[in-house]
């Protein structure tokens, strides 16, 4: 039990109250026995003390009596009333010794002593007055003498002969031989004391130091006590009661009860008490500790259940069967207990499940990856493929959300529905899908993706509306591709994406490839900061009038130079930048480089037109004409002179948002060129609506049409039906002289291509500028 | 006891009216002046005691464990009977100075009687009996007599002349009185006065126990039968 638990308090507490109860009974029972005994003691001294009165007297009257017989005898009488005092002496002494008298004399009716035994007056007996005028009154008369300090019962009985002519008296010693007479008659203990000369003399029953104790006592304290107290006498304790013999208080007789005989059965019946006490105390000990274990017993065992609990064991019912409080608690606790382990339950379930299709998710997946990986799992082999719905946003974006969701759960269920049992189907995010092998070699997993990209091609049915998803898989294996769960679901998700880039459905992780990726995130990692670096740098490309052959503008092309990897090319690190959200800074960072170049040639007396490149996210931002109008104010530039290009396949992605954003940029006064036309799917519709001021042609028509009749067909075409739009034309992606011909030909205006000029830094441009113009102004003065 | 058998006497008398004898005449009584009973009173001449002639005889007989009379008075000289009138046995005896004697057990009559020829009283008692007590009260006078209930006791054929008067009771205590020298005419005197001084009355001096009585029944009923 430990110190200063509710069990330990309760049974202390019991045990306090027993003993409350049981200390004052043995207490009172104590005094009140006690007291009792001290009081039946002294109710029996007092009948001892009167039995012992009545003792005296009736020895009175027999010593009396016997002392009468003896006065009666004929030659006793003759011998007192002749008196002849020897004869006299003689038979006093004769008769004496027959009833047992210590001594005997002769008074005559005046009361002198006639005749005496020896040494009468050497007892220091002076005087029978008093006992004659009793005797004179009643014929007879016993009395108490103290004669030299020895207490004596004396009698006196008249002699006739045949009238009183005198009285014979007799003394009987009290003494020890006495005492133990009255004794065995009073049961009490028996002492007399006479006053002598020396002190008290005792005679008694007491052994010899106790009747020294009660002479010095006598002598000190005198008699008078209240009859019943205790007197203690050589170390023992006496309920003592004093009865005055003799009218002179000379002879006192103490009657007493020894204490230790008092107490003798009261002592008796205390040990009886408090054995039963005892007893029943300690019954009181064990009730109380099983009262304690009773009550405490189903707490603990709740305690228990609820630490239980607490360590996530939902196993053990409490016992319901107890009819009182604590089996309620115990039903209570169970309940408890099943809702915790079905809400648990539930909350592992949706923790290690996607909610919307009920399959493994990711961190679930993750934790089997890493179990089975482990040496001693018994799996040597694990393939994973990772799948991802193609064109999944478009089919959010369009046909709504419901839609989407519906079109997952379906693939998750063809998916499970393709595995094998023991193979495992789970959704890791949005549109992407897993399924994990263990055990199978890689042909398996081959074999089942095949399987899979059939599978799903199949139309799926979404109300009236039919669907025709598309999957993408990227297989990766352990061990051969990776030794940890998170590499190993990455390659998968690397193989993904490469097939989505080669437009096939399967393709197996390639080694090296994660390397590219890794590069990519940490190139994403260090775009965020290059701006803030000036790593970046501009380099711009010419574009030619073809009506006069000047150069007339530039495209401001981005570079970076990174720290270590030196020189990235946009093509790699923009899309980067529009993944990773981070392209607004490298616009921002153009707008506000290229209207600064733009002022400082202008400054230099250097007139032309530049073009920056804005991306589709650029264009679905809401605030890039308010940072445009920013940045042009902080230069304190004109806008006139400025074209944002602006490809068609980033106005297709969002065409409404585009267009809007398009006007609103117009606005600013700047001008909007549409590049890469041609390979963005828009409409002509379209096309009228947008608020452009150039087609860009896209290179891949220009670059073969000098080869190709269709191209040079689209390329014609597109000049005419830009001016016919109202709208400047420029050819990219002009690599040969035949092709500049043609253009010119057809009247494009402008061309822009490797045959003018590569990119170039701003003090080689300004001096390719300034040599072109010269050679053109001379052409043009000399025509060719 | 010592004293007890002397004189005492406060004394008036008559003379008788005859010339040749007188009669005296005297009343005793108590201190509160109660007639005393059975008192002695007795005339000894001046002249001197006179004892009586030899052969003179009276006697206390034993009836019903009391003697009777149980006060007899004797002129000295005087043999005293001392018959047994009971069926049971009497040891007669006294210690008196007067008189010391003992008659032991005997019935009907003691072999001899006893002369009492010393004046005084002899108080005498049976010692088988101790209630038992009679007084022969011994004169050295012939002129003797007892009261009667009334105290009065009345003495005849006294000579003129003068006597010693006294008196005796049983229940006198200390010393008696003097004898008082008192002259006698012939014919009545006047009555004597005579106060004695007396103890209180003696209680019944024979109580026959119930054990006596009992065994007195069982002797009489054989003679009822008889």
């Amino acid at each position: 039990m430990p110190k200063g638990s509710y069990r330990s308090r309760l049974a202390v507490l019991l045990l306090g109250l027993v003993a409350l109860v049981q200390f004052p009974t043995f207490v009172s029972v104590y005094f009140a026995t006690h007291g009792n005994a001290i009081d039946q003691a002294r109710a029996r001294l007092e009948v001892g003390a009167r039995v012992f009165e009545r003792l005296l007297a009736s020895r009175k009257t027999q010593l009396a009596d016997a002392l009468g017989v003896a006065a009666s005898d004929f030659g006793f009488r003759e011998a007192v009333a002749t008196r002849d005092g020897a004869t006299v002496q003689s038979v006093l002494i004769n008769h004496g010794a027959r009833i047992g008298a210590s001594f005997g004399l002769i008074l005559d009716l005046d009361g002198n002593v006639t005749t005496s035994t020896s040494g009468i007056a050497e007892r220091g007996i002076r005087s029978f007055e008093g006992l004659l005028a009793h005797a004179d009154a009643n014929g007879v008369a016993g009395g108490l003498l103290a004669s030299d300090g020895e207490p004596y019962q004396v009698v006196l009985v008249p002699v006739r002969a045949p009238q009183r002519i005198g009285w014979v008296g007799m003394g009987f010693p009290m003494n020890d031989e006495l005492a133990r007479q009255l004794r065995t008659l009073t049961r009490l203990e028996v002492s007399f004391a006479a006053r002598g000369p020396n002190g008290r003399n005792v005679q008694s029953t007491l052994p010899p130091p106790a009747r020294r104790a009660l002479a010095v006592r006598l002598a000190d304290a005198g008699s008078d006590a209240r009859p019943g107290t205790a007197w203690e006498l050589d170390g023992e304790e006496y309920l003592t009661h004093v009865v005055v013999l003799d009218d002179d208080a000379t002879i006192d007789a103490v009657l007493q009860i020894p204490m230790e005989e008092v107490l003798e059965p009261f002592h008796q019946l205390n040990s009886q008490l408090l054995a039963i006490s005892t007893l029943s105390f300690l019954l009181s000990v064990g009730g109380a500790w099983l009262l304690a274990r009773g009550v405490t017993r189903p707490v603990k065992q709740l305690a228990d259940a609820a630490n239980r609990i607490e360590r996530g064991e939902y196993g053990g019912e409490l016992d319901t069967s107890r009819s009182d409080e604590f089996g309620r608690l115990a039903t209570a606790f169970n309940g408890m207990q099943r809702g915790i382990a079905e809400r648990e339950q539930r909350i592992t379930h949706l923790a290690y499940h996607d909610a919307l299709t009920d399959l493994p998710n990711r961190i679930n997946i993750e934790r089997r990856l890493i179990h089975a990986m482990e040496p001693g799992s018994g799996i040597d082999r694990i393939a994973v493929l990772v799948i991802d719905v193609n064109h999944f946003k478009e089919i959010n974006d369009t046909l709504g959300h419901p839609i989407g969701d519906r079109l997952l759960v379906n693939v998750g269920r063809r998916l499970h529905d393709s595995v094998d049992p023991g193979d495992v189907v789970a959704r890791l995010g949005s549109d992407e899908f897993l399924v994990m092998l263990l055990n199978r070699d890689v042909a398996h997993a081959q074999s089942l993706a095949a399987r899979l990209v059939r599978r799903m091609s199949a139309p799926v049915l979404l109300g009236t509306m039919e669907l025709f998803p598309s999957i993408s898989i990227g297989i990766a294996l352990f061990p051969e591709h990776a030794g940890t769960a998170e590499d190993l679901l990455r390659r998968a998700d690397i193989a993904m994406y490469d097939a989505k880039h080669a437009h096939a459905p399967v393709h197996m992780y390639m080694s090296g490839r994660d390397a590219l990726h890794l590069r990519r995130l940490s190139l994403v990692n260090d775009l965020r900061r290059a701006s803030a670096n000036e790593e970046f740098e501009v380099h711009y490309q010419p574009k030619m009038d073809l009506r006069t052959g000047r150069i007339t503008a530039v495209e401001a092309l981005v570079r970076w130079r990174h720290p270590r990897e030196g020189i990235i090319p946009p093509d790699e690190f923009i899309p980067l930048a529009e993944h990773s959200g981070s392209v607004h800074l490298v616009t921002e960072w153009m707008l506000r480089r290229v209207i600064a170049q733009r002022q400082a040639w202008r400054h230099a007396g250097i007139e032309l037109d530049v073009a920056i490149n804005i991306s589709a996210m650029d264009l679905t931002s809401d605030n890039l004409a308010a940072r445009l109008q920013a940045c042009l104010g902080e230069a304190g530039a004109d806008p006139y002179g400025l074209i944002l290009e602006v490809t068609e396949s980033a106005i297709m992605r969002d065409a409404v948002r585009a267009l809007e954003m398009m006007r609103r940029l117009r606005m600013c006064g700047v001008r909007l060129a549409i590049d890469d036309f041609g390979t963005g799917h828009s409409s002509l519709s379209q096309l009228k609506r947008m608020p452009v001021d150039e087609l860009k042609i896209d290179k891949s028509f220009v670059m073969d049409m000098s080869e190709d009749a269709d191209d040079a067909v689209i390329v014609r075409s597109t000049i005419e039906l830009g001016h016919n739009m109202g709208l400047k034309v420029v050819a990219e992606g002009v690599d040969d002289s035949r092709t500049l011909d043609l253009l010119e030909a057809w009247r494009c205006d402008m061309a822009q291509g490797f045959l003018i000029s590569r990119p170039l830094p701003v003090a080689e441009l300004e001096t390719f500028i300034a040599r072109a113009n010269a050679r053109t102004a001379t052409s043009l003065a000399l025509p060719p | 006891m010592i004293g007890r058998f002397g004189w005492f006497a406060l004394i008036a008398f008559a003379v008788a009216g005859r010339a040749d004898a007188a009669t005296f005449e005297a009343i005793v009584h108590d201190a509160a002046g109660v007639p005393l009973a059975d008192a002695v009173v007795s005339l000894v001449p001046a002249s001197g005691p006179v004892k009586a002639a030899a052969g003179r005889k009276a006697s206390i007989d034993q009836r019903g464990l009391r003697f009777v009379p149980s006060v007899l008075a004797v002129q000295t000289g005087t043999e005293v009977q001392f018959p047994n009138s009971d069926q049971v046995r009497h040891h007669v005896y006294s210690f008196s100075p007067a008189k010391t004697f003992e008659l032991r057990l005997y019935k009907d009559h003691p072999t001899s009687p006893v002369v009492f020829d010393r004046a005084g009283v002899a108080t005498v008692g049976c010692n088988i009996h101790d209630w038992m007590i009679g007084y022969v009260v011994v004169v050295d006078t012939p002129h003797f007599a007892l009261t009667d209930a009334r105290g009065h006791a009345r003495i005849d054929g006294v000579p003129p002349g003068d006597y010693l008067v006294s008196a005796w009771q049983s229940r006198l205590s200390g010393a008696p009185p003097d004898a008082a020298r008192v002259s006698i005419a012939a014919g009545v005197n006047a009555p004597r006065d005579i106060a004695l001084i007396v103890g209180p009355p003696a209680p019944d001096p024979a109580p026959p126990s119930e054990l006596e009585q009992k065994f007195r029944r069982f002797q009489k009923s054989p003679d009822a039968e008889g």
